[in-house]
């Protein structure tokens, strides 16, 4: 009995579809949240050290609790942001790449291409720093569609190319093989039947 | 003070929400772990929820001592 497999491992997920590898986008997408984290610090240190020694400044109350609300926001933003990374993930199943990027709350896009419309692989490594980190940009080129799939900022992309690769091939293996079987079947049929006769 | 109460409580449920449809997405699609890659090699989901959840209540407790103690006193 095969398993059923509907959205176990993500939402559209089909029922004899299983999931041969999935990577995220590279840490390096992240970065600017780093700074970002770098200077909240120093604007606390700010808020701090005008709290502490010009306390006696016209308004600095209304003015402390509009920079504590402005400091909130800015730190809910950067922790979803963290979030959202573990969300946005690229996925090789023995069907279709899919990629997911989504939010907690705002975004929920899918772009899905099937393993027999790709017509080319192109892997991008361009630069000191892609080449160093070991991240690059993958465009996937399907004959029916305008423009390429585009994937920026793959972790390993050498990898990610020969998965796709070997997807691609096994799925045109077992494509074979299922049209090889049925052909059989009919042969046999076709025999059983001028034996009988 | 009341102000500013305010603005934490609801940062605090804003957190909590965030949260919790995070670990209901975590749980509902969830993804083989033998591929599973930390963030950097050592960062988990988990970690970051935790420290988000930390981190939002030790930040409306510092904003609000030391609002306690500079302006206010």
């Amino acid at each position: 009995m095969t398993t059923d497999n509907t959205d176990r491992h993500f939402k559209g997920q089909q029922r004899s579809e299983v999931v041969v590898y999935y990577t995220r986008k590279h840490w390096i997408t992240q970065i600017y949240l780093f700074i970002e984290i770098i200077a909240f610090t120093l604007v606390f240190g700010a808020l701090i050290f005008v709290a502490v020694y010009l306390k006696e400044v016209a308004h600095i109350g209304e003015l402390m609790i509009a920079a504590v609300v402005a400091m909130t926001v800015w730190l809910h933003h950067i922790f979803t942001g963290f979030l959202n990374y573990f969300l946005g993930i690229i996925v090789i199943t023995n069907f279709r790449v899919i990629i997911l990027e989504k939010s907690i709350y705002i975004k929920d896009d899918k772009d899905v291409v099937d393993l027999h419309e790709i017509q080319d692989i192109k892997k991008i490594q361009h630069g000191i720093i892609p080449n160093l980190l070991n991240y690059g940009k993958l465009v996937v080129v399907v004959p029916t569609m305008i423009q390429p799939m585009i994937i920026n900022a793959i972790g390993d992309p050498e990898k990610f190319f020969r998965k796709i690769n070997n997807a691609k091939r096994d799925y045109i293996h077992e494509r074979q093989q299922q049209r090889l079987k049925m052909l059989a079947g009919n042969n046999q049929t076709d025999y059983e039947v001028s034996r009988a006769t | 003070m009341l102000w500013l109460a305010g603005i934490h409580i609801v940062s605090i449920i804003f957190t909590a929400i965030t949260i919790w449809l995070m670990i209901r997405y975590i749980k509902r699609y969830e993804l083989p772990r033998e591929q599973y890659s930390k963030l950097w090699g050592f960062l988990r989901i988990r970690y970051v929820l935790v420290l988000y959840a930390v981190t939002t209540v030790a930040w409306a407790g510092i904003t609000m001592g030391l609002f306690f103690l500079t302006i206010e006193a």
